[in-house]
């Protein structure tokens, strides 16, 4: 009986053995003794499992701390990298990678009055050196701030990077700063228009900021624009001397790739400060904000005047309907209702399609779209993209303006660039597509790998696309814009000057003057166009305030100026490749009879 | 015997235990300082940003070019400087005897020059003994000695060592002051022409290019 209390008690009773009952005979000692021997190898093998565990951890412990240092299973490789938190916004960068917009933190200054004054800190004395970072606040007016005993009271709204600096170098108890962030634009206004700008919550209010909002809010990678801020800023000034030199309302530029239909240059005149849009302190000159702020480039339209001869001559050549050796008559004006179309540059004679387009023949023009009809007209208008707004990153864009019902006259005078109006950025897309051999490329603002095929729509033929490029060549050469040569870059291009509608009646002494030029015209590769509004005729330019005089010496100018930064090397303009590339047979042993 | 196992192990749990607290210990210090570094990384990532937003203020072209107008007057890149090929650049002419040279009495230099123009058609190994007695004339100086030197590497043949040739004229321009008694005179008119020049023309640089241009 004893055993079996024993065994009973014992926690290592093996599950099989039960106690006999009370009344079966007591067991054998040997058997009770053979039971408890089973129950402790159990337990040292237990323990020696036990141990061996242990042992491994120990061992393991050893090797981390004795052996490898510590520096082998740290955590360290698989925390992500240290970096700021993601800016409001993302950069806005150009082509080169130089900053156009950032984020900069712009802390406000607080002060707890309570813990100010509570730290025994002399408010005078506070005072004094606080206003002597915060430039635009008196000691007088800091003071009452330090000792109004409350305990959250702004002293200044966004500080420099600077002042912060200074106000923690002076050590002042109860200062502090609240986080905030702000947009900066660091060349100012020299791509304002592009750029955009921001409002005080950080959204997107114009250009870029505005149309590719969601690429930039909350994003950490730069947006890198086709921009070229140096391009940029040569353009800027020269628009800026055609302003001053011929005191007119404003300008505006544009400068593309005819490849690709990158951006590498906007300016519209006057502009702004993005950092400051809508204030007019310190700007250039004294146009309201209203107009600043006006991107002519893609929120413009304008009657392009004989510019747009570029599309009606490709348009004819391409239909077929006329040939380079064609002749129209310059001779007769065109009666059309009330209206009497003549030419200003007028030869009264027979001209071919080259002297049309040369001498800027309106009637030339008008009886070649004559021919051609409204049908083609206004279907090759539509193809080039100039009967709706141009898709490009923007909001700020304009719908063209033209007749609902495209009648004769209106066929006649679309030919030399009046009644249809549309913006400048229309007329530079539809011009890289003429000469880039025939392909529309949509402009973009978007940065393009290097050697990049963006797609197109074909609108008009190789062999078109060579002839519009040989004809305008002949335009520099002996034409209305031989002031735009530039030597070395094979300059080719269309003038064109338009008197301004206003209420429905031209204006003789308010002008639009543009220049689509194009270099270099045996292969081209960037398109300039500049446009002025309401310039006046000066002594150098003899009284003319025709784009021949005004943008045309401005595009040589940029020209000169912008191909050594945009890698185009110059070529001797004599040379056979170049002569041989642009040479009308047409013309071949004619005397070129110089506009 | 149990009561030694067990001081064994009771022994055992303390090194594991105060190992283990030394390890955590020891890990929370280095993981402190890589907070502190990364914070550190942080604000210098953020100073960058800020130094490179200030470093793009300043650069503005606008600021560059009236920094250039005060301080360099450096003029746009004409066409005519840009040449894309080597054998398109061409060499620099033999520059005319300047009019006060020619009032000086010597008549050294005109057959100075035309010596060493004949020079590259004799053998190389005369042409290099004979640069530098050329070299000597100080009018003729270094341009026609680096003219000479140009057209005596281009016309001998490789196996006349022209190299050693090229070094020895070059070694010879520096010359010319040791000979300089033939024309005693000549340096100082020089000078002093040259001292009446720069009161008119206001930057060397432009008059450096001006003269680069003149001689295309």
């Amino acid at each position: 009986m004893q055993a079996a209390q024993r065994l009973d008690d014992n926690p290592c009773r093996p599950r099989h053995f039960k106690p006999p009952p009370p009344c079966a005979p007591v067991v054998a000692d040997e058997r009770a003794n053979q039971v408890i021997e089973t129950c402790r190898t159990r337990l040292v093998a237990a323990a020696a499992l036990f141990a061996v565990v242990f042992l491994v951890v120990v061992l393991r412990l050893a090797e981390i701390v004795l052996v490898n240092g510590g520096g082998a299973e740290s955590h360290i490789g698989r925390l992500p990298p240290a970096a700021p938190p993601p800016p409001a916004r993302a950069d806005i960068v150009d082509r080169n990678g130089t900053l156009l917009a950032t984020m900069l933190p712009k802390p406000s200054l607080f002060v707890n009055s309570k813990a100010l004054l509570a730290a025994g800190q002399n408010p005078d004395e506070a005072a004094h050196q606080l206003a002597s970072v915060l430039a635009d606040k008196s000691p007088a007016e800091i003071r009452a701030r330090l000792v109004s005993g409350k305990s959250f009271a702004y002293l200044q709204r966004s500080l420099t990077p600077r002042q912060q600096y200074e106000i923690n170098r002076l050590g002042i108890p109860g200062l502090d700063f609240t986080p905030e962030e702000r947009r900066f634009y660091p060349y100012g206004d020299l791509a304002a228009h592009v750029v955009g700008y921001c409002g005080i919550d950080n959204e997107g209010l114009a250009g870029v900021e505005r149309g590719l909002d969601a690429g930039v809010r909350g994003q950490r990678e730069p947006l890198e624009l086709s921009l070229d801020a140096r391009v940029q800023f040569i353009l800027r000034e020269e628009l800026q001397k055609v302003v001053k030199d011929f005191t007119a309302k404003g300008a505006a530029g544009i400068i593309m790739d005819v490849r690709t239909g990158e951006i590498i240059a906007m300016v519209s005149l006057p502009d702004f400060d993005p950092n400051r849009p809508g204030d007019t302190e310190g700007a250039s000159s004294a146009a309201d904000p209203k107009e600043r702020l006006f991107n002519k480039i893609t929120l413009g339209d304008y009657e392009m005047g004989s510019a747009f001869k570029i599309f009606n001559t490709a348009m004819a050549l391409d239909a077929g309907t006329a040939t380079m050796a064609k002749n129209y008559d310059a001779i007769h004006d065109i009666q059309i209702g009330r209206f009497t179309i003549s030419d200003y540059h007028g030869k009264h004679r027979m001209l071919s399609v080259p002297e049309v387009f040369m001498y800027s023949s309106n009637l030339g023009s008008a009886r070649m779209a004559m021919e051609a009809g409204a049908e083609r007209q206004r279907a090759f208008l539509g193809r080039l993209g100039m009967l709706k707004p141009v898709p490009i990153e923007f909001d700020e864009l304009s719908k063209p303006h033209y007749p609902a019902q495209w009648r004769e006259v209106n066929v006649i005078t679309i030919a030399y660039g009046h009644g249809i109006a549309v913006s400048p950025l229309h007329v530079a897309a539809g011009v890289s597509a003429v000469v880039n051999g025939g392909i529309l490329h949509p402009p973009t603002l978007h940065k393009l790998p290097p050697g990049a095929h963006p797609p197109g729509e074909r609108v008009i033929s190789e062999k078109t696309s060579e002839q519009m490029r040989k004809l305008m060549r002949l335009v520099v050469e002996f034409g209305t814009a031989k002031l735009a040569a530039a030597p070395g870059y094979v300059v080719g291009g269309k003038t064109g000057t338009a008197e301004k509608n206003q209420g429905g009646h031209y204006q003789e002494k308010k002008l639009l003057s543009d220049f689509v030029g194009v270099f270099p015209m045996h292969d081209p590769r960037y398109l300039v166009l500049t446009l002025v509004d309401e310039p006046h005729g000066n002594k150098q330019s003899f009284g003319f305030a025709t784009a021949g005089w005004t943008v045309a010496p401005a595009t040589s100018r940029i020209v000169q100026r912008i191909a050594p930064i945009l890698g185009v090397a110059p070529v001797d303009e004599a040379s056979p490749a170049v002569t041989q590339a642009l040479a009308i047979e047409s013309l071949q042993g004619k005397r070129i009879e110089t506009y | 015997m149990i009561r030694f196992a067990s001081l064994l192990w009771l022994a055992l749990v303390a090194v594991t235990g105060f190992a283990t607290f030394k390890v955590k210990y020891a890990v929370q210090d280095i993981e402190e300082e890589l907070n502190k570094v990364r914070r550190q990384t942080i604000a210098e990532q953020q100073e960058i940003h800020l130094l490179r937003a200030e470093w793009t203020a300043l650069t503005q072209p606008e600021r560059l070019a009236d920094l250039n107008r005060h301080f360099l007057s450096l003029a746009a890149v004409a066409p005519k400087q840009l040449q894309r090929k080597i054998d398109e650049i061409p060499l620099r002419p033999v520059p005319e005897p300047e009019p006060v040279i020619a009032a000086a009495p010597a008549p050294e230099p005109a057959t100075a020059a035309a010596r060493t123009e004949v020079q590259p058609v004799a053998p190389p190994a005369t042409s290099v003994a004979a640069a530098t007695p050329v070299a000597a004339a100080p009018s003729a100086s270094a341009d026609i000695v680096v003219g000479a030197a140009a057209t005596v590497g281009a016309a001998t043949p490789p196996s006349g060592m022209p190299k050693i040739q090229l070094i020895a004229t070059a070694e010879a321009a520096p010359l010319p002051a040791v000979p300089a008694k033939a024309t005693p005179a000549k340096p100082e008119t020089r000078l002093q022409s040259a001292k009446g020049k720069p009161a008119q023309q206001p930057r060397s640089l432009d008059r450096l290019i001006d003269a680069i241009a003149e001689g295309r």
